[in-house]
C-alpha cells in the first residue's frame, strides 16, 4: 500500500516537473497588451489605487526589459498609461513611458513617437508647469512629428519660465519660420528684441528677423522654381531667369545684402548664409557638406543683374 | 470591569489561537519581506514602492482578517451553544458584544503593530525616511479595521457567517466608492437620482476619509484637524453599528 502511494507520489512530481517551463509572456492581441479595464481595476482597488498603479509601473519597467521588438516596446505605452490612469500625479510615469516607448527601426525612421506624445500631453494635464515634460514634448514634435508649429509654441511656453536657456527662444524663432509661420515668428522675434536685456541678445534677434525675411523670400523663390520646373519640364539655372519669365515680379533683395541662387537640388539659397532657417539633422548636414564639395553651392557671377 | 478585561483578553488568545489569524499574520510578515524583491525591478521610485506595497499589503490582509473575524464571532457562538454560557452569567449583553469587539481590535491591533515593526525595519533598510503621513495611515486603517469591525458584529448578531462576511465585504467596496455614486448622482439632471446618490452616500461610512495611503504615497502631511475629524467620524460609525447590534442582540432569543 505505502509502495503504491509513493510511486504515485512519484509520478505525480515527475508528471509536474516535466510539464513545468518558464512562465509565458504577458497575452497580448495585435493592438497591445491584455490589460483589465480602468474602471474595474478602480472599483476593486477603489482603497488601493497606488498600489494597483505602483504595480502596473513594474510592469512597465519589465516590459522595457523584454522587449526587442516596435511592438513591444509599444506596450510600454499601454502599462504607463494605465498605471497614470490609476493615479494621475505619478509623474516619474509620465517621463520615463514616454522616453521609453520610441522605437528606432534603423536610419533615423521612429516609431510609436504618438503614443510618447499622448502620455506627455496627458501628463501635462496633470502636470501643466513640467519644463521637462514640455521639452520633451516639444521634442517629439519637431525632431519626429515634423509639427514645427506646435515645437515653437511649446517653447515659447518653456521659454517663460525663469532661469531657462535663452537659445530655447531662438529655436522657437528658428521653427516658425520653418513650419512657414513667418508672422508669429517675426513677431515672437520683434518681441524677444524689444524684452532682450544684453547687447548680444538684441543682436542675435535683430539678425534673427533679418533671416525670417530672409527665408520668407527664399520661400517664394522655392515655390517661383516649381511651377517654373512644372510648367517648362526643365529647372531654371539662375535667379533672373524667373523674373525674365514672369514667376517672381521683380528681383528679390536679401535683407541679409546677399546674393540669391539656385543651388544643384533645385533649391533657392543665399550668399549671406548656407544655411537655411529650417532644423539640420544629421543627413541634412552630410548632404550640405556633399553639395559644397561637389561645388552645387556657388555664386553664381551673373546674378549681380537682375 | 474585570470581567470585561478577562473575556476581552479571551477573544484575544481566542483569535490568536485561530489558525486563519495566525496564517494571514504570518502571510502578511512574508509578503512585507517580498516587498523587497518589488524594489529590485523598480527604478527611482523607491520610497514609494516601499511604503506603497507595505501599506497595502497591511490593509489588505488585515480587512480581510477583521471581515473574517468580526463576521464569524457571534453566529459562531451562537452555532456552537456557547452563546448559553455566556448570556446564562450575570453580565448584561451589550457588554459581552462590547467585550467581543474589544477583544477582536486587540487581535488586529497587536497585528497591526507587528507588521509596522516590521515595515520600519524595511524602510530603515532602504534608507526611506518614516513619514509623518504613514503614521496618519496606519492610523486611518486601524480606524477602517474598527468601523468593518463593528459592521461584521452588527451583520453577525443576526445572520449567519457566511452572510455577514458578504454584507461586510460589500460594505467595504462600498465604502470606498461612495464618493464616486456621489459625484456622478449631483451631475444628473434627475432630481430624484441626485437625491438617491446623496442619501447613498450619507448612508454608508465614507471608508476613503480614513484612506491616508494615497498621501502616504507622495508624503503629504495630514493635519491634526483631518486625523481628528476622521477619527470622530470612524467612531460616530463604529458606535452607530454598536449599538444596532446590541438592540439585535439583546432582543434575540436563542432557544
Amino acid at each position: 500500500m505505502l509502495l503504491t502511494r509513493l510511486v504515485v507520489l512519484v509520478l505525480a512530481v515527475g508528471s509536474i516537473a516535466w510539464m513545468a517551463e518558464k512562465p509565458a509572456r504577458p497575452l497580448r492581441t495585435q493592438d497591445g497588451p491584455i490589460l483589465p479595464r480602468r474602471e474595474l481595476l478602480e472599483v476593486l482597488g477603489a482603497a488601493q489605487r497606488p498600489l494597483l498603479a505602483d504595480f502596473y509601473w513594474i510592469q512597465a519597467i519589465q516590459q522595457v526589459g523584454r522587449a526587442n521588438t516596435a511592438a513591444e516596446y509599444r506596450d510600454v505605452f499601454f502599462y504607463s498609461d494605465l498605471a497614470t490612469d490609476l493615479d494621475l500625479r505619478f509623474r516619474y510615469v509620465y517621463e520615463w513611458g514616454a522616453i521609453s516607448t520610441p522605437f528606432n527601426l534603423g536610419r533615423e525612421q521612429w516609431v510609436n513617437v504618438d503614443l510618447s506624445s499622448r502620455l506627455l500631453t496627458k501628463g501635462l494635464t496633470a502636470f501643466p508647469d513640467d519644463r521637462r515634460f514640455l521639452f520633451q514634448l516639444a521634442y517629439n514634435k519637431m525632431a519626429y512629428d515634423k509639427e514645427y508649429k506646435i515645437a515653437a509654441d511649446l517653447l515659447m511656453r518653456l521659454s517663460k519660465f525663469p532661469d531657462t536657456p535663452r537659445h530655447l527662444p531662438q529655436l522657437a524663432t528658428r521653427l516658425y519660420a520653418q513650419a512657414g509661420n513667418f508672422d508669429t515668428g517675426l513677431q515672437m522675434a520683434e518681441m524677444l528684441l524689444e524684452s532682450a536685456e544684453d547687447e548680444e541678445s538684441r543682436a542675435f534677434y535683430a539678425h534673427r528677423i533679418k533671416e525670417i525675411l530672409r527665408e520668407r523670400v527664399l520661400t517664394q523663390i522655392d515655390a517661383a522654381i516649381t511651377a517654373y520646373e512644372k510648367e517648362r519640364g526643365a529647372r531654371p539655372k539662375k535667379v533672373p531667369d524667373l523674373v525674365i519669365t514672369g514667376y517672381l515680379k521683380q528681383m528679390p533683395e536679401d535683407p541679409l545684402e546677399g546674393q540669391f541662387f539656385i543651388d544643384r537640388h533645385g533649391r533657392a539659397r543665399s550668399t549671406s548664409g548656407l544655411y537655411r532657417l529650417e532644423m539640420y539633422d544629421h543627413a541634412k548636414k552630410q548632404e550640405l557638406r556633399e553639395d559644397l564639395a561637389a561645388g552645387g553651392i556657388q555664386i553664381d557671377e551673373t546674378e549681380d543683374s537682375p | 470591569m474585570s470581567a470585561f478585561i478577562a473575556m476581552a483578553w479571551n477573544g484575544f488568545r481566542e483569535a490568536r489561537r485561530n489558525r486563519v489569524t495566525v496564517l494571514v499574520g504570518a502571510f502578511a510578515l512574508l509578503l512585507l519581506f517580498a516587498t523587497t524583491l518589488v524594489t529590485e525591478v523598480t527604478v527611482s521610485t523607491f520610497d514609494r514602492v516601499v511604503t506603497d506595497f507595505g501599506l497595502g499589503v497591511m490593509s489588505l490582509l488585515l480587512v480581510f482578517l477583521s471581515i473574517y473575524l468580526s463576521s464569524g464571532l457571534i453566529s459562531r457562538e451562537i452555532e456552537r451553544r456557547t452563546i448559553f454560557l455566556m448570556v446564562s452569567k450575570p453580565m448584561s449583553r451589550t457588554r459581552f458584544l462590547l467585550a467581543r469587539l474589544a477583544g477582536n481590535m486587540l487581535t488586529l491591533g497587536v497585528l497591526l503593530l507587528a507588521m509596522t515593526l516590521l515595515f520600519w525595519v524595511e524602510l530603515v533598510l532602504h534608507r526611506s525616511p518614516i513619514t509623518q503621513p504613514q503614521l496618519a495611515a496606519l492610523w486611518g486603517l486601524y480606524l477602517e479595521l474598527f468601523v468593518l469591525t463593528c459592521a461584521g458584529f452588527l451583520m453577525s448578531t443576526f445572520a449567519s457567517q457566511l452572510v455577514s462576511a458578504l454584507v461586510t465585504t460589500g460594505l467595504y467596496f462600498a465604502g470606498h466608492l461612495c464618493s464616486d455614486i456621489y459625484n456622478l448622482g449631483v451631475k444628473s439632471k434627475v432630481e430624484l437620482v441626485q437625491w438617491v446618490s446623496k442619501a447613498t452616500y450619507y448612508s454608508l461610512p465614507n471608508l476613503e476619509r480614513l484612506n491616508f495611503r494615497p498621501r502616504a504615497t507622495y508624503a503629504i502631511d495630514v493635519t491634526a484637524a483631518e486625523l481628528g475629524t476622521a477619527t470622530l467620524y470612524a467612531l460616530g460609525w463604529g458606535v452607530f453599528f454598536c449599538v444596532l447590534a446590541s438592540i439585535v442582540f439583546e432582543r434575540r432569543d436563542f432557544r
